[in-house]
């Protein structure tokens, strides 16, 4: 007990609190910047930690990245270009909905959605750090190679129009994933002798250039000057989210579950969890049909599991010292340099670091409801600026924020060529929200199905020899089959298919 | 008509991915290797290509060539390749110039492209640029371009 | 490639005049060194141990110069990249990097034409030695029951995992092996991105050794899942009083590490490069430095500039003749 009064007394000073509130408007900012991430957000942040205690060092990184994922759906919602891979999963729907003039609507329920995740993620990790991160330890390779192929899957099994085009764009992100050095035999591939391509592809600058830049062409393509909102939205940002939650509540709890457990994977982040709790949300939803044109509760699955997905990094992070995702990686390294050694003996230091940390994660949480309804309320800038004055600043953005990730010009260069590509395929229809989960998972899945082969000695039915592993083999086969055989059961019963035809 | 090129385009690109991989080593104990998963992706890209171009052949056939294909807006394509020539010249320039003044008249340049009134242009370039690259190398500390050009000029005037 | 040599050559073109003019003008251009904020390349990711211990000696070196150091993380490619940015910079001393052994491997390894030469060293600050480690479950309770284990069973029945291929603890527990008169891949090598997750897969069952520096296996040692057999140093760690050495285990006198140093491109001015390996060694004794290193448990070194190129020429040696035996070298 003392440690928690400890806790409390190291979190409740002057400079700490200051320290949370300027890291939740950094956070919010960054994360709000077309082309600027969650993730860049706490990279940012370590130079300028290291001159804090640790205290205040980890509330600034907890408060900036659940700040940043959650203000990255802001230019997801009015400009169409997601703020985090979490977030592409649904970008297209919170769009349709600002179109239809439910922007702060959409963002309003996203907010008390990304809080309670967020908050629900928290406790899990209080309560029960311990035992989850045990379970999580029982993954390995196989079980990772299945998680990821599930992930992809999902982003085939959500997307609209032709599925042809949602696989080619999902190739095209698995293509750019196998460039640079291959980790498991460390020769280069398609490096074209470039230096910087090594290191392969970063999802930043593909980001930008896959969503920013080509909607910023099709802008200069356009001769219009239209607003690509309708109208100055007139919506209450938190009028209608009680009726929104109450109605989808099993939807919220679910999110926030599949969020937290996947998030606590060391190999698997939000992104994936996203991604398949959204594709849960439709396939259980019952109506199905409305997802894709602006349908509220593909929001609430998705942007519930990507919150507690960052709260769940935590716990392999703080019990084994072992990251859950991009984040908590650069996280641990902080913890380090501040003599907080994770490991389980964290949870027994008397000096309340823990706590304060746990403490830290709560308020964070809370302090989104103001300081998000701020920023929505803030973000009618994007309507009321012009496009003419909007579109360059972004553009500039987009350059510095390409180039700060990594330092280098052919970051830039990369934004560049992708966005070109982007920009030609999502005139033709193809989805771009598939491409950046390939890029992101391309490589776990490779890394993971050569790790393990190189192990059983090419035997893939090793794929199925461990209990989790099994499972989770037989759940994607069968989320592959299931359209085959339902579709010949309709076809025996002399029915149509609807679902399955393609544009 | 515009599917059928596209697809066909994939199937290319999927048989140079291919072709490229097969000189990748492969792995010690295993008869596949690095070059596994490109060429499967290739194999995807000449699959989905080929779809995508025999689900769109019948219509191409059927409308006797070309009389499908909507006319490409040249001058509107044009246009839009304006961010990708403002952004090679950030990469062109912004090492002699510095990022300050790159992204100024990027901006400059793209809302008077758009037929922003001069002034407003102008102001919204200078203050905006200023912020993006005050925030970015003081406050973020990324190491923008400073620019030599600008450099050598203080050298010198010292 | 091409990029960077247009930008050059458009610079260069546009720039030669007047910097002519201004070389001139400005007399001995390293008379104050240094008069501006020098820049510390880091070819690893931010919040590693690498990482970490650059922006400490960086912090210490910023008492010494009276200068800003800004450290920019350069990533990717085995090190590839950060290190091929250090010997590209200007060699005005205002951009340096902090250099790790991969420099010793990569160039054998075919995946640059980087080698020692194209630096300059400064100074030896870190030098880290791998450990054996096995989950706690394990076995084997000795260095020496692990090895007899490795001997007696056919090759590849033990897996070790901890970087990726080629990388520096799967070249150090080859020459372990080597030294120990086995096949250098009697031990099959799994890559992995790096210790962290090694030790999941360790923990999980799915490979059975890391030889990771044995600061890298602290949480889940201490978790008790892991346990160290030994280390590949010439004497017990401070911080691991209990982990006893190769040499009290096998009696032999094997040691293979990983070395971290400040170096910079190629044609330094001398004085230059004087004037920071006295800065750094004031830094490296600084009380900011030390306290770091030994909380961390990381092994500090110290070697002059003279020193620490011997080392590196040493070092490359050893591992072009591991990489050989490994059956990893390029053509």
């Amino acid at each position: 007990m003392d440690a928690v009064i400890n806790g409390a007394h190291l979190v409740f000073s002057l400079d700490v609190l200051l320290v949370i509130a300027l890291s939740a408007l950094f956070g919010i900012f960054v994360g709000a910047i077309p082309g600027l991430t969650a993730t860049m957000a706490v990279a940012l942040l370590v130079p300028i930690t290291f001159y804090m205690d640790p205290t205040p060092a980890i509330a600034a990184i907890v408060t900036t990245s659940a700040m940043a994922i959650f203000s990255g759906d802001i230019p997801g919602t009015y400009l169409n270009i997601p703020g985090t891979p979490a977030s592409a999963a649904y970008v297209s729907e919170s769009y349709q909905l600002a179109q239809k003039g439910k922007a702060r609507e959409a963002l309003g329920t996203n907010l008390i959605c990304s809080v309670f995740g967020g908050i629900f993620g928290t406790i899990v990790l209080i309560i029960v750090a311990q035992s989850l991160a045990e379970v999580a330890l029982q993954f390995s390779a196989f079980e990772y190679f299945w998680l990821a192929i599930l992930g992809l899957t999902c982003s085939i099994f959500i997307s609209f129009g032709s599925k042809t085009k949602a696989f080619l764009s999902l190739l095209f992100g698995i293509m750019l994933s196998t460039v640079g050095l291959d980790m498991m035999s460390g020769a280069p591939r398609f490096t074209f002798g470039i230096p910087d391509l090594m290191g392969g592809v970063n999802f930043i600058p593909v980001m930008i250039g896959m969503f920013a830049l080509s909607e910023l062409m099709s802008y200069y393509g356009s001769s219009s000057e239209k607003k690509t909102i309708a109208a100055i939205s007139k919506d209450s940002i938190f009028k209608n989210a009680p009726h929104n939650l109450m109605k989808y509540k099993k939807n919220v709890l679910r999110g926030s579950t599949i969020g937290t457990f996947i998030g606590a994977l060391p190999g698997a982040g939000a992104d994936i969890a996203a991604w398949i709790s959204y594709a849960m949300g439709k396939s259980m939803s019952k109506d199905r049909k409305a997802y894709g044109t602006g349908n509220i509760e593909g929001i609430v699955d998705a942007s519930s599991a990507n919150n507690s997905g960052i709260s769940g990094a935590w716990v392999p992070a703080l019990v084994f010292g072992i990251p859950g995702d991009s984040i908590t990686a650069i996280v641990i390294g902080v913890l380090y340099m501040k003599g907080m050694n994770p490991g389980p003996t964290i949870f027994m230091d008397e000096s309340g670091l823990i706590y304060a940390l746990f403490i830290v994660f709560i308020i964070a949480n809370l302090m989104m409801l103001p300081i998000g309804y701020m920023a929505i309320r803030l973000s009618k800038i994007f309507i009321l600026t012009p496009s003419k004055i909007l579109m360059p600043i972004i553009l500039c953005f987009c350059i510095v924020g390409a180039f700060a990730i990594n330092n280098s010009i052919i970051d830039i260069w990369l934004m560049l060529i992708v966005g070109g590509i982007a920009f030609v395929l999502s005139r033709n229809d193809f989805p771009m929200a598939p491409a950046i989960l390939g890029l992101v998972l391309g490589g776990t899945v490779e890394n993971n199905f050569m790790s393990a082969m190189m192990r059983t000695d090419g035997n893939f039915l090793s794929f199925f020899s461990r209990p989790i592993s099994a499972t989770l083999g037989v759940i994607v086969i069968l989320i592959w089959v299931s359209p085959l055989i339902i579709s010949c059961v309709k076809r025996i019963r002399g029915m149509r298919i609807e679902d399955t035809v393609s544009r | 008509m515009r599917d059928f090129l596209i697809g066909l385009g994939f199937i290319i690109a999927g048989g140079a991915i291919i072709y490229t991989a097969q000189q990748f080593p492969t792995l010690p104990s295993l008869s596949f290797g690095p070059s596994l998963f490109p060429s499967l992706v290739g194999g995807g890209f000449c699959l989905g290509g080929l779809l995508m171009a025999s689900s769109n052949i019948k219509i191409v056939m059927a409308s006797s060539g070309f009389r499908q294909r909507e006319p490409i807006e040249w001058k509107s394509l044009m246009h839009s390749l304006l961010p990708v020539v403002m952004i090679i010249f950030y990469i062109t320039f912004s090492d002699m110039l510095g990022a300050l003044t790159t992204i100024g008249l990027i901006m400059f340049v793209l809302m008077k492209a758009r037929k922003t009134p001069i002034l407003i242009a102008a102001i919204t370039s200078i203050v905006m640029s200023s912020l993006i690259y005050f925030i970015f190398s003081k406050y973020l500390l990324i190491p923008l371009p400073q620019g030599e050009l600008f450099n050598e000029v203080k050298q010198w005037m010292l | 490639m091409f990029i960077k040599q247009n930008q050059k050559t458009v610079k260069t073109t546009l720039l030669s005049s007047i910097a002519a003019t201004v070389l001139i003008a400005s007399g001995p251009l390293f008379a104050d060194y240094p008069e501006r904020p020098i820049t510390l390349i880091v070819p690893w990711a931010a919040g590693g141990g690498t990482d970490a211990t650059a922006r400490t000696i960086g912090k210490a070196l910023e008492e010494q110069l009276g200068q800003t150091v800004n450290v920019v993380n350069r990533t990717g490619g085995s090190g590839v990249v950060g290190h091929t940015a250090i010997s590209n910079a200007d060699p005005d001393g205002y951009t340096i990097g902090l250099a790790t052994g991969e420099v010793n491997m990569m160039h054998w390894l075919g995946l640059t034409d980087l080698t020692y030469r194209d630096f300059t060293p400064i100074a030896q600050i870190n030098y880290d030695f791998p450990g054996v480690q096995v989950a706690s479950d394990a076995p084997y309770d000795s260095l020496e029951e692990l090895v007899e284990a490795i001997r007696e069973e056919p090759k590849g029945t033990f897996t070790a995992s901890g970087t990726g291929q080629g990388g520096v603890w799967h070249l150090a527990f080859a020459g372990f092996l080597m030294d120990q008169g086995m096949a250098a891949d009697k031990v099959r090598w799994i890559p992995s991105e790096g210790a962290a997750p090694a030790m999941t897969e360790l923990a999980s069952g799915g490979i059975d050794i890391v030889p990771s520096s044995v600061p890298e296996a602290r949480s889940m040692i201490e978790a008790g899942r892991v346990k160290s057999l030994g280390v590949m140093a010439p004497e017990r760690i401070p911080s691991f009083p209990d982990v006893p050495t190769i040499e009290e285990e096998l009696g032999t006198d094997y040691q293979v590490g990983e070395w971290r140093g400040i170096a910079g491109p190629t044609g330094m001015d001398p004085e230059v490069v004087s004037t920071l390996e006295s800065a750094l060694e004031d830094a490296y004794n600084s009380d900011t430095y030390q306290d770091f290193m030994s909380e961390q448990g990381f092994g500090t070194e110290w070697r002059n500039a003279e020193e620490f190129g011997n080392l590196m020429e040493e070092m490359d040696a050893v591992f072009g003749d591991i990489v050989q035996q490994v059956g990893l070298a390029a053509d």
